[in-house]
């Protein structure tokens, strides 16, 4: 039983923790951490090619400057990095495969030593064919981005096609696809593309890695969002003990997925591990203008979506074949298809469903992690495909949508049951705040505007065993501290976390402090990504307060000689009303009570938890069926009033209104923080994001000045978010994850609104305003729908005149 | 970023002594927010920067009685903040707003973008069509040259290695104006031109239309056909705007690059062309964006 007061617990909205810090600028990320003068700094030589030989490393010159001490090559650090496949060195080895690869690494006692250095080691190359394009990629193997692909270490659920150029090829075969679609009254085929795209954080990455030359330890502070999984993944590749790594996190100026896993940590330590550095600090900061070189971006996307429709308008199969641009590795971009794939029912209840997603190896920088984890990308294109479908069979979109969907019980296309969830009221709800079935005049001369719905589906994509921990300490004043490796980069799970430790303890959550991970004091946790914070790590946070708590009652029970269902503990103080006794926290939960008898009894009081999902069963690998294959889904929709300047092609959105069923709102101002933001990131993405290459695989918006990510003036004008709480199972408080699925349908709703305005389908992200002013000159001729592969921009360079 | 030396003179007279003294080794800083921008990038590595901010003689704007100066180290947003510029050089302003951000505004100076000399330079086209010279102060002596000279191409201007831009005058209207600045942008704020148009109108007896155009030439470029056409009619409807619009789509020369295509460039030109005239016929207009 649980006896507490709190006014600051769960479902409170309270400010959030390390605000105050943050914008003061006093708190202190990985660059502002000093090491004096024994700090070494390292800078990154970049592959000049999309795919060549590297015939000749000649660091001559670089060495000739003042202050340069040695410039490593692959060889001097020959170990395979990854998290699901270890198919990336950090330093290429005899090939480079995209241009920006690192090549060599130069290292100095400055970093302007470094920098300057690094443009003097000359590398000569014989450069081979390339293959930008994951669709040709994947059906013609003349040219093998990874010929030893055979040879590297996988997890048992990733795929890798040896000889090809697919690192993983995730299946569902659920139900007779064939017999459906022969059947169905209607069937459709539609394909949609999106680029690849950039986190776009504040902060870039930077690593500080010191291995001490006695013990051989190694400590590495670092960017990160998954400190434990930095450790993992850097023991595995150097082959070395756990014990001896040390990872330490301080706070990250975002993340987005982008800090997952382990990125330019196994860079940095090459210089640390050297025989003739060993024993000093070494410091690796990427620049703005290698960020995107330097670690993943969200993959690259095209979908062939193919839909059989029974007369009546139900729902009777789907083909899906996703091919996923992952860049030169897979390592983590494996995993993103599997999540898409094993949504590929969308929030529909689809009895026969084939997919195939390829993750497709290609000479460009690699896709990996990023917010939404497959489902923006995914979503982008069946949601439309369901509206298309829709408006062809003459049914209103949401009807359509509403027949069809995803219900408590029915299964999704890997065979698991699907739990209860507010979607239908969630819909309902969006459509009547949007009043979106009445068609308005534009509000700006000469606009058209229209009105569009998209649904939001997602999952934690984790391995099935990904679990945490957590440590719950209290003060001798009262106070409480955490310990709870989950990364706050923003998202604001410490306030959650905090607001949990409240509602279990009664102690008031100004009371409570949680601490930046570093693996040395903390609890092992797999990774602070997937929406999964407030949900595992929840658990184990929730489990380790009411274990602190249940012994603090039973040392009060003692020393009070009372029942212990007679005491409570209220905002911070512990009370027995029945006795009339309130006693404030204080050092005797660091030394011990005095009990009546004379003897001193308890002494710190720590409380643990740990948190492993109980019931889930990786799919079977050729059919992708499992009886429970992720832990929970969280469901949404979004609907976008939105106008079109048809003379630019400039689009506004004038309202949003975005609903999510959350279980239950742990801490409601992140999630209306969460909503907002991934709402105006996923227009962003939906209309102006992009990495652009030319035809030899030059990344040429590298940095903001021409990567463009929506500003605040791009912003909605209104945003309406709300959610619903229908509790989940197995949670702490029935929470289900928020974090990413915010982004998952605004580009979706938006393009579908743009079809409204104007009847143009455009098949190709982003919606840039020169595309939809091209599309709507190609709608003034009569088409109703519009394409740009994503390597038009390749094309375009070939025969454009491109300097005066 | 390679080590530079600092020189911060005091006066006109020592910046020439220092730039006569180090030659070619030696860039000028204003804002800095090019300057500083090429030297992270490494697209410049001078051995000394001479930096203009502490010399006096190069700050504020002056109206005159016939004319007004706009100093070296005049900032885009002092300009915005100007009464008599909004008054009397409503594009000028609007172009202004266009650029940037507020931040960076506060540092960018008017001087400084027509002496990077991009093409996408925002200050380029209004100051074409307000004809403002560009008041040059050497070893030898001073000069004064209209923009579309000093701007001899893409990142080129006339300016000799022992001279500086000490601000650029424009003379007063002497009847009623009205002028916009129309820019194709991929986002709403912090973005380059994709391409823009500025449109100046002097009304009186012998009303005057003026078009320039920014990042879609590799000089500054007016719309001489299209200004022709707009002067001679009588009346202004909608299919001589058209006529105008593609007088002024067929001058301009874009290249393709990874914001935008020279075709989208061309229609925007076109498209923006026939706004910015029926805007400056509406009278004084806000905001510079396009809306």
């Amino acid at each position: 039983m649980k006896t507490i007061k709190t006014k600051t617990g769960i479902g409170k909205w309270l400010p959030r923790k390390y605000d105050l810090e943050k914008a003061e600028g006093t708190l202190q990320f990985a660059d502002d951490l000093r090491f004096g003068s024994e700090l070494l700094h390292a800078a990154v030589v970049r592959s000049t090619v999309a795919h060549g030989e590297i015939l000749k490393v000649d660091d001559s010159q670089a060495l000739k400057i003042p202050g340069v001490l040695k410039v490593l090559v692959g060889e001097d650090f020959p170990h395979h990095f990854g998290l699901y496949l270890k198919d990336r060195t950090p330093i290429a080895i005899g090939r480079a495969r995209y241009v920006g690869e690192p090549v060599a690494l130069v290292v100095a006692e400055t970093e302007e030593a470094a920098s300057e250095a690094a443009k003097k080691v000359k590398v000569t190359y014989s450069e081979l064919e390339a293959i930008f394009d994951p669709v040709k990629a994947a059906t013609n193997n003349s040219v093998l981005v990874h010929p030893n692909l055979h040879k590297y270490e996988h997890v048992d659920f990733i795929t890798p096609q040896p000889n090809t150029n697919i690192a993983n090829w995730f299946r569902i075969r659920k139900g007779d696809t064939e017999a459906a679609f022969k059947h169905a009254a209607h069937v459709f085929e539609e394909t949609i593309t999106c680029p690849q795209i950039a986190h776009g954080f504040i902060e870039t990455f930077c690593s500080i890695c010191r291995q001490d030359p006695g013990s051989g330890e190694i400590t590495i502070w670092t960017s990160a969002q998954s400190p434990f999984t930095v450790r993992d993944i850097i023991a595995k590749g150097i082959n070395y003990p756990l014990h001896k790594i040390r990872v330490i996190a301080p706070p990250i100026g975002g993340g987005f997925g982008g800090k997952a896993g382990m990125t330019v940590e196994a860079l940095c330590l090459a210089a640390a591990m050297d025989e003739d550095l060993k024993g000093r600090p070494v410091k690796l900061f990427i620049p703005r203008e290698e960020v995107m070189l330097s670690s993943w971006v969200r993959q690259g996307f095209v979908a062939r979506i193919q839909m059989a429709v029974s007369e009546d308008g139900f729902m009777q199969g789907i083909r899906n074949t996703f091919w996923f641009d992952t860049g030169i590795s897979a390592e983590y971009g494996a995993n993103p298809v599997r999540s898409a794939g094993y949504t590929s029912m969308g929030a529909y209840n689809i009895p026969n469903v084939w997919a195939d997603c390829y993750a497709v190896y290609t000479n460009k920088p690699f896709g990996g992690a990023y917010r939404g984890f497959g489902l923006p990308e995914l979503m982008s294109a069946l949601e439309v495909v369901v509206d298309i479908v829709a408006h062809k069979l003459e049914i209103d979109p949401v009807e359509f949508r509403k027949k069809n969907l995803l219900k408590k019980g029915q299964t999704t296309c890997t065979g698991m049951p699907m739990h209860d969830h507010a979607l239908e009221k969630i819909v309902d709800k969006v459509v009547e705040k949007m009043d979106l079935h009445n068609e308005e005049p534009a509000i700006r001369k000469g606009w058209k505007r229209g009105k569009g719905i998209a649904l939001a589906i997602k999952a934690p994509a984790t391995p099935a065993d990904a679990s945490s921990s957590a440590i719950v300490k209290l003060n001798g004043d009262g106070t409480v501290e955490v310990l709870a490796a989950t990364m706050d980069m923003g998202q604001g799970t410490y306030s959650a976390f905090a607001q949990i430790v409240s509602e279990e303890l009664g102690i008031p959550y100004d009371w409570i402090k949680v601490y930046y991970p570093d693996t040395q004091s903390h609890p092992y946790d797999w990774q602070t990504v997937a929406s999964r914070s407030c949900w595992s790590m929840g658990m184990a946070v929730k489990r380790a307060a009411s274990e602190l708590r249940e012994k603090l009652l039973a040392l009060f029970a003692e020393y009070w000689q009372t029942p212990v269902e007679t005491i409570s503990i209220e905002y911070g103080v512990v009370k027995c009303h029945k006795l009339g006794k309130s006693e404030r926290i204080d050092e005797r939960v660091q030394n011990g009570f005095k009990m009546p008898d004379g003897i001193l009894k308890g002494g710190p009081i720590i409380g643990t938890g740990s948190f492993t999902p109980p019931d889930l069963i990786y799919p079977d690998p050729d059919t992708g069926q499992s009886s429970k294959v992720v832990a929970h889904f969280t469901l949404g929709a979004v609907g976008i009033d939105m106008e079109v300047d048809p003379g630019t092609g400039r689009i506004v959105a004038n309202k949003v209104c975005a609903g999510y069923d959350v279980g239950k709102a742990i801490t409601p101002i992140n999630i209306k923080g969460q909503i907002e933001g991934g709402t105006v990131q996923g227009l962003s993405a939906c209309l102006m994001e992009g990495m652009s290459y030319d035809e030899r695989g030059r990344l040429l918006n590298p940095d903001f000045t021409d990567y463009k990510i929506a500003t605040i003036m791009d912003a909605p004008t209104e945003i309406e978010c709300f959610w619903e709480e229908v509790p989940e199972e197995i949670s702490p408080y029935g929470n289900r994850g928020v974090g990413e699925h915010s982004m998952i349908a605004p580009a979706p709703a938006l393009n579908n609104a743009l079809f409204k305005a104007t009847g143009m389908r455009i098949h190709s992200y982003p919606l840039s305003r020169e595309r939809v002013y091209k599309a709507l000159k190609a709608k003034e001729k009569g088409e109703s729908d519009f394409w740009e592969w994503p390597y038009e921009l390749d094309l375009a360079y070939m025969r454009a005149k491109k300097e005066w | 970023m390679r080590d530079f030396v600092l020189e911060r003179p005091r006066s006109i007279s020592e910046v020439l002594s220092t730039l006569q003294r180090h030659g070619k080794k030696a860039i000028v800083k204003s804002g800095g927010t090019d300057v500083i921008v090429w030297l992270h990038k490494s697209l410049k590595e001078p051995d000394y920067i001479v930096d203009l901010t502490a010399v006096e003689q190069l700050k504020g704007i002056i109206m005159n009685e016939d004319n007004v100066e706009v100093k070296a180290l005049v900032t885009l947003s002092e300009v915005i903040e100007d009464n008599s510029l909004n008054r009397y050089f409503p594009a000028l302003v609007q172009a202004c707003k266009s650029h940037s951000d507020p931040l960076i505004r506060n540092r960018a100076t008017v001087v400084g973008n027509i002496c990077s000399a991009v093409p996408s330079g925002d200050m380029i086209a209004p100051l074409v069509c307000y004809d403002a010279k560009v008041e040059i102060t050497g070893t030898n002596g001073s000069r004064k040259v209209p923009v579309s000279e000093f701007i001899i191409g893409p990142k080129r201007t006339s300016l000799g290695a022992d001279e500086i831009v000490t601000g650029i005058r424009i003379s007063l209207p002497v009847v009623e104006t009205s002028g916009c600045y129309l820019k194709a942008i991929r986002r709403e704020a912090l973005d380059i031109a994709q391409a823009a148009v500025c449109c100046t109108l002097f009304k009186g007896d012998n009303r005057e239309f003026r078009i320039a155009f920014c990042a879609v030439s590799a000089r500054p470029l007016r719309a001489t056909e299209a200004e022709k056409l707009l002067n001679s009619c009588g009346n202004i409807d909608d299919n001589v705007i058209e006529q105008a619009a593609g007088l002024a789509s067929d001058v301009v020369d874009p290249i393709t690059d990874v914001r935008a295509s020279r075709e989208y460039r061309i229609e925007m030109i076109a498209e923006l062309t026939r706004r910015a005239i029926s805007n400056c016929l509406e009278g004084p207009v806000g905001e510079g964006v396009q809306k």
